[in-house]
């Protein structure tokens, strides 16, 4: 039993170091998205700080 | 307990699992964020005239400098050089900001299509076919 833990444990974390040299791209979009909005908004006009 | 070990074990995998969000929020984002927005000012009449246009690659082009007065064109062109020198940081900024430097480039693949999506009825962007007003 303890070894099926053990071997579960281990496939998850091998199979998230995958996962993880991936680029967030839709993640990436949306923090330009909010950067560009920023840098372009209107003058005058302060850009509302609302959550990603 | 054992089993408590395993579940903690678990969960912190599971936490290095989520896939990250890009961060931006930092100092050094946002003094090139700051710098951005008051050149920003400067270029807007630009766009709008078409003088300056937007590229495919995340960077701005002088494309109509005939149409710019004689006295301001050496100003425009150190306001483009340093939008571009500016855009660059801010990819190299944020790529740093998630520990992952290599991502740079992918950065910058994710602002080009968005500055573009982001601009403004009348401004010139250049397209697969050339230069087309938005």
């Amino acid at each position: 039993m303890n070894k099926v833990w053990i071997i579960l444990t281990v496939m998850l974390l091998g199979a998230c170091q995958t996962v993880d040299v991936f680029f967030p791209q839709e993640s990436a979009t949306r923090a330009a998205d909010r950067i560009i909005s920023e840098v372009w908004q209107p003058v005058g006009k302060p850009a509302s700080k609302e959550l990603k | 307990m054992r089993l408590f070990a395993y579940l903690l074990l678990l969960a912190l995998s599971f936490n290095a699992c989520a896939l990250e969000n890009i961060q931006f929020d930092t100092p050094s984002v946002r003094a090139v964020e700051a710098r951005m927005k008051s050149r920003h000012a400067e270029l807007l009449p630009y766009y709008v005239s078409g003088a300056v246009g937007l590229n495919l690659d995340g960077t701005i082009v002088l494309r109509d400098i005939a149409s710019v007065p004689l006295a301001a064109r050496k100003h425009l062109n150190e306001l483009v050089n340093a939008e571009n020198k500016d855009r660059e940081i801010l990819y190299a900024e944020i790529a740093n900001a998630n520990a992952h430097p290599e991502w740079q480039s992918q950065i910058r693949n994710a602002f080009a299509p968005r500055w573009i999506a982001h601009a403004q009825r009348g401004w010139w962007v250049m397209s697969d076919d050339g230069w087309i007003q938005k």
